[in-house]
């Protein structure tokens, strides 16, 4: 039979409260499972788009040199590439944010959980703020055609 | 508060249930002005497209994008509205957890499928077009 030792460290499961233990359904593992695949696929994709947006602007940069239109050509590559640091972070948060949420469900630990609605968060934050940018340009458009 | 949603109780700490809350703020402001800016674009496009009896043909263009953003926005704003649940009670966290994950996964497969069919239809564009050249 095992010995009680008073001095040996607390172990984690110790901590948690009686009755909050977090123990997914099998459906429930199996739900976030397919988010965390489908939120991958979708980062997978923003890499893929951050990549040709790469080529492109170094083709059009290329283009304008050889047109000698430098400073034209200089000012596009900068909006370019703010564009593709947007896409490379966008396609980051949700890499993390799927993956994050997939651990903590099938190793029963709320706080990869937690991590992965902070990179949710930071995601759903840039996409709000270009859908305010968005609306805002939408409402200017509706304005001058009516 | 009953055993069983004692027992579905999740122990986040003050500041994951901040962060929770404050993603579902966020997912709503998302999915709120996708909404109103498909309804704008719609406005704007449909009388233009309707004004000019050559482009009548393409007005289920507009009204399925409009469809379509208003579909996967109330499945965001249906999740944001259970992750907020989460934050903000004390009851039955996994149940409005995996509601809100559940319209989440809805949400990003809708979009995963719409930018791989769109790249195919894309493909299947170039391959007729290319064929039409060679011959």
């Amino acid at each position: 039979m095992e010995e009680h030792n008073p001095f040996a460290p607390p172990s984690a499961t110790a901590d948690r409260p009686e009755g909050t233990a977090l123990v997914f359904s099998p459906e429930g593992a199996r739900i976030v499972s397919s988010l965390a695949t489908w939120m991958r696929t979708l980062s997978i994709i923003y890499y893929i788009g951050l990549a040709l947006m790469l080529v492109a602007t170094c083709g059009a940069v290329a283009t304008a040199s050889s047109a000698g239109m430098g400073g034209a050509g200089f000012i596009a590559a900068i909006a370019m590439l703010v564009v593709v640091v947007l896409i490379g972070m966008a396609a980051t948060w949700l890499r993390s944010a799927g993956t994050d949420f997939e651990r903590g469900v099938f190793s029963d630990d709320e706080f990869p959980i937690g991590q992965g609605f902070r990179s949710l968060r930071a995601y759903l934050i840039m996409f709000g703020i270009i859908g305010i940018l968005g609306l805002l340009s939408n409402i200017k458009t509706a304005l001058e055609v009516m | 508060m009953s055993e069983l949603s004692n027992e579905r109780r999740i122990p986040f700490t003050q500041e994951d249930e901040q962060r929770i809350a404050s993603a579902a703020t966020w997912g709503m402001i998302v999915s709120i002005t996708s909404i109103a800016s498909g309804g704008l674009s719609l406005l704007v496009q449909a009388p233009i497209i309707l004004d000019n009896p050559g482009l009548r043909g393409l007005i289920a263009a507009p009204v399925l994008v409009a469809v379509y953003t208003l579909v996967v926005n109330v499945w965001l704003l249906q999740a944001s509205l259970s992750f907020r649940k989460v934050a903000l009670t004390d009851e039955a966290d996994q149940v409005y957890l995996l509601e809100g994950f559940r319209k989440l996964r809805a949400y990003f497969m809708i979009q995963v499928i719409l930018i791989l069919a769109m790249f195919g239809l894309f493909g299947i564009m170039m391959l007729a077009l290319m064929g039409g050249f060679m011959r």
